[in-house]
């Protein structure tokens, strides 16, 4: 494998998803950064230039959705693809991410071959 | 004019007698005309014909004798030769002359001597020596021109013609040798009288006219002459006269003057196309020489007259001119018919008009006799009227004098007491019956007889005891009657039962009361407002509240009052109802009072169901709408409370769930058989433990009408085959089939593609589940407006005591089952829900141990066009 891994960025409040997700997505081949709240996920995505977000949307400090707006609305950041995973399971809250530019919706517990695919399907 | 219907009117009226006898008349009058006019008639064509005939005679006798005048002319020239043997040229002359001057019919006298052939030179040299050297005995050849005359027996040439100016040419012709003329010559010759030629062409004159040459033979003066034989041997020659018959007609007509005959005149001895000789007209309408034909066929006037004429038979027939009417046919029958009807006409109607006036004056006697009859009649009857409608009436009336007394009382008011006459009839008015229970009223009656007795009215209200003991109220009243003079003669009193007005009266003031106490207790503000919105009645709370009396409020606009405006509240429902005439209501806070306030107003409708106003009811709801917000407050409050649930529950069950995955799956680390085998127990309830979590909450949303439906239009064979792929892998893991049996023709469904897909979802896993050999067969077909969508498979099947409650909440088959396939007993509950909230329906046929039929019926929406 020569070609560089993927980077995907982890922002989740929740110390065990963020562990789950860490292993399942390295075990796929992934480099996975971690980020623990709105304020560090956008900071890191901004710095640390990952190929895909895995974003939740209830969030310390600033949450999901802002994070989101804020980089789809930045010419710089919109071209990251951003999958929202949250435990939030109303229509409303999943037409809100979409407002804010994300570009697929999870509902926690989730399917992680689904996951797997769509992440693929985004970064290959 | 006499028309039909005076006619019927008089016959109607018995005048049939007299209308016969004008009829006789009037008949007796048009005969009598008839009878003068025809017999008139008939005496005018007598005289007619009388004058006709008279005038016709007249022309004819006056042809006649001019003919003989004529022919005595020639007798008197023959008598010249009769007396001597020799004439002498200068005589003939002289004597010719003479009779030439006087008639201008006769063109030529001719004397023609008998030549015999031996004596013919001598005859034609004996004339040379006279003087004309170029005489000679001439005949016509073919051509008609004179040629020297070719040798006969005898020759009867012309020797002296007279006048000579014109007879020159002529002298020396042999008449004989012309046959015309020798026909009548031989015919003279032989009967020894004059004998006229038939008609002939005149060359010597220029005129083309007609003429004839009449003939006389001579014979030897003093030997007889009375046989054929001697006539024979004596004839010496002929002298003839040439008439023109033009002349000779109008010369013997010339002093007849004009009165309207036309003549003709025929010859009748020649052949038949030469009879026609002469046309005279009355008014020279046309002159001889053409034949003008017959005359017209006029049976009923024409004359004719025959007589001879030097051995000829001459006819004539004289006909009417037009002006022979114009001068005799004067006729007076006309006149004499149209005034004989005129006349009987004005009789008839002189007639008439006597008759009619008879029957006009006979009916007026009549209609008069009637109308005093009817007045008469009518009179009794309205006396009898007059007492039957007092007797008939309610209303209490009686008559008395002017001290009171009592002498006429109707029956309503006998009825009331009941008594016989003698205990009402002439007493004093105060002492009848009617008072007696009263010793007051009977002296208030007392009173009341003398004001009226002195001309006054009253009326009060009295009241009597009645049989059973009941108090009647009486509206009574006394009025004087007075004669011309002002005096009162009679004084009459009246008098009705008031008793039920007054009940009712009293009825109604209790309502009124009633309604006051009930509109003033109503805590609500009411008012009752016109439809300019001024207040017309308030109650008790609505004065309150502005603390004023109802009666300052009354008048005043409600606006004014409630809002201190001057114009109506912007969507005041006082306006609203006016416009719309149905019932409005509002609701608004008040600054003024820090309230909420309902204002509903309701219609008034008048007679014509116009509204006239409002019944304007405003009610405080304030304390409703503190409750309302705290509810509002509430249900948000559980919507944010649930949707924090299912998140906080479901964001420990991902990380449980992914955990044990990490861990079963071997990601960290090889695992013995019991650890996986608990493990996998772990995973399960997890599994099931997050769908509970999920139908819980769809459950409650869709219990709470919070969940919202994205309705679009939707291809429901598209949804199925979509839901098929999800749930063809996880039926082949238990080597199920599964069968689709669509139907291509499906109009597309207005629905929430979503919910539909969780409601197959349901029912196909289910299938799955309850079926362990076979397979799951989901069929679509279209109904009437409405797609059917059945999901049948070959398992289990249900119970029958089972069905019922298959659609309830947490109503669970067969627990051990349940536990085996991990259902939670929502699923069917809340697809029946997604179901019919989008109109269908769902239902299940089942056969226990053979399967089940899941039935969903969605309906189409009808396409507008």
């Amino acid at each position: 494998m020569t070609e560089k891994k993927k980077k995907i960025l982890v922002v989740d409040d929740s110390q065990d998803m963020r562990v789950i997700l860490s292993m399942r997505l390295r075990i796929n081949g992934y480099e996975v950064i971690m980020a623990q709240d709105g304020q560090e996920g956008l900071g890191m995505a901004k710095k640390d230039a990952p190929d895909l977000i895995i974003l939740d949307l209830m969030l310390p400090k600033i949450d999901g959705y802002e994070v989101c707006r804020m980089l789809k609305f930045d010419d710089k950041y919109k071209n990251i693809p951003v999958i929202i995973l949250s435990a939030l399971d109303q229509q409303e809250d999943r037409e809100k991410a979409v407002g804010s530019g994300a570009d697929t919706y999870f509902i926690k517990p989730f399917d992680l071959e689904l996951l797997l695919a769509k992440i693929k399907s985004l970064i290959g | 004019m006499i028309s039909l219907n005076s006619l019927r009117k008089l016959k109607n009226k018995g005048g049939a007698h007299y209308f016969t006898l004008i009829l006789l008349v009037s008949c007796l009058g048009i005969a009598i005309s008839f009878t003068v006019f025809f017999v008139m008639r008939k005496l005018d064509k007598e005289r007619l014909q009388l004058e006709f005939n008279r005038w016709s005679a007249i022309y004819a006798e006056a042809i006649k004798r001019y003919n003989e005048v004529n022919l005595e002319m020639l007798h008197s020239v023959g008598d010249l030769y009769a007396a001597s043997q020799s004439v002498e040229r200068n005589e003939f002359r002289t004597f010719t002359r003479n009779i030439l001057q006087r008639h201008s019919d006769i063109l030529a006298i001719d004397w023609m001597p008998r030549i015999a052939d031996a004596k013919r030179k001598e005859f034609e040299e004996s004339l040379h020596a006279e003087g004309y050297p170029e005489f000679q005995l001439t005949e016509y050849d073919a051509q008609e021109k004179p040629s020297q005359a070719s040798q006969r027996k005898e020759y009867f040439p012309v020797d002296y013609t007279e006048p000579m100016e014109l007879g020159a040419p002529i002298l020396g012709f042999d008449a004989s040798s012309n046959p015309v003329s020798w026909e009548a010559m031989r015919k003279a010759r032989d009967s020894g009288a004059m004998v006229s030629t038939d008609q002939i062409k005149l060359v010597r004159e220029k005129k083309r006219s007609r003429g004839f040459k009449v003939f006389l033979p001579i014979y030897i003066n003093g030997v007889a002459h009375n046989t054929l034989k001697e006539r024979h041997q004596n004839l010496t020659g002929f002298v003839a006269v040439l008439v023109n018959i033009e002349t000779f007609i109008e010369s013997a007509l010339n002093d007849m003057g004009s009165v309207g005959i036309d003549m003709y005149l025929y010859d009748e001895s020649a052949e038949p196309d030469k009879q026609f000789l002469y046309f005279y007209s009355s008014h020279r309408r046309q002159t001889n020489g053409v034949s003008i034909g017959a005359p017209e066929e006029n049976k009923e006037l024409q004359w004719i007259g025959r007589f001879n004429m030097a051995g000829r038979k001459w006819k004539i027939i004289c006909v009417p001119a037009p002006d022979f009417f114009a001068r005799y046919k004067k006729s007076q029958s006309w006149p004499v018919l149209i005034i004989g009807l005129f006349l009987t006409f004005a009789l008839m109607r002189y007639l008439f008009n006597i008759k009619g006036y008879t029957a006009k004056i006979e009916s007026l006697v009549t209609e008069r006799t009637d109308a005093l009859e009817k007045v008469n009649k009518s009179l009794k009857e309205s006396e009898s009227k007059i007492r039957a409608i007092l007797d008939q009436t309610f209303q209490f009336i009686g008559l008395m004098t002017v001290d009171g007394t009592l002498i006429d009382a109707n029956r309503a008011a006998v009825g009331l007491v009941g008594a016989d006459e003698a205990a009402y009839l002439n007493k004093p008015f105060w002492e009848t019956p009617w008072w007696a229970h009263s010793p007051q009223l009977q002296e208030k009656m007392r009173e009341a007889v003398k004001k009226v007795a002195a001309g006054e009215s009253v009326r009060f209200e009295a009241t009597h005891e009645a049989k059973d003991g009941n108090l009647h109220y009486i509206d009574f009243s006394l009025k004087p009657i007075k004669d011309a003079t002002g005096k009162v003669i009679y004084m009459i009193p009246e008098g009705h039962d008031i008793t039920e007005r007054k009940a009712m009266e009293e009825r109604l003031a209790t309502t009124a009361r009633e309604w006051e106490s009930t509109f003033n207790s109503i805590t609500e503000l009411v008012s009752i407002q016109d439809k300019d919105s001024r207040l017309v009645k308030v109650n008790k709370a609505y004065a309150d509240l502005f603390k004023m009396k109802p009666e300052a409020l009354i008048g005043r606009a409600c606006h004014s009052v409630v809002h201190g405006a001057n114009e109506p509240y912007l969507d005041c429902p006082h306006q609203n109802t006016m416009k719309t005439k149905k019932a409005e209501r509002l609701e608004y806070f008040d600054k003024r009072f820090n309230a909420y306030f309902e204002v509903s107003t309701s219609p008034i409708f008048d007679a014509n169901k116009e509204v006239i106003g409002t019944v304007h009811i405003v009610k405080d709801i304030t304390e409703r709408k503190k409750i309302e917000e705290k509810l509002k407050e509430a249900a948000e409050l559980k919507s944010h409370f649930t949707s924090m649930v299912s998140h906080e529950l479901r964001t420990p069950l991902a990380a449980i769930k992914e955990s044990i995955s990490i861990v079963t799956d071997g990601t960290a680390g090889p695992l013995n058989n019991d650890q996986k085998e608990f493990l996998d127990i772990s995973k399960r309830n997890v599994d099931r433990l997050a769908r509970l979590i999920n139908d819980v909450l769809d459950y409650q949303k869709l219990e709470s009408g919070k969940i919202e439906f994205n309705i679009k239009e939707n291809s429901i064979n598209e949804i199925i085959e979509e839901v098929a792929s999800i749930m063809i892998p996880v039926a082949k893991e238990k080597a199920l089939g599964i069968v689709l049996n669509l139907d291509k023709d499906l109009p597309k469904i207005k629905c929430d593609s979503d919910k539909i897909v969780q409601v197959f979802t349901n029912l196909i896993s289910n299938a799955i589940k309850f079926t362990d050999k076979g397979s799951v067969t989901i069929s679509s077909e279209k109904q009437d407006n409405a797609i059917e969508i059945r999901i049948k498979d070959t398992g289990i099947g249900i119970r029958k005591e089972d069905l019922p409650r298959l659609f309830r909440a947490f109503e669970q088959l067969e627990k051990g089952g349940d536990r085996k396939t991990g259902s939670t007993g929502l699923g069917l509950v809340i697809s029946k829900d997604i179901i019919e909230k989008h109109k269908g329906k769902i239902w299940v046929e089942s056969e226990f141990g053979k399967g089940s039929q899941f039935h969903i019926l969605l309906p189409v929406e009808e396409r507008r066009v």
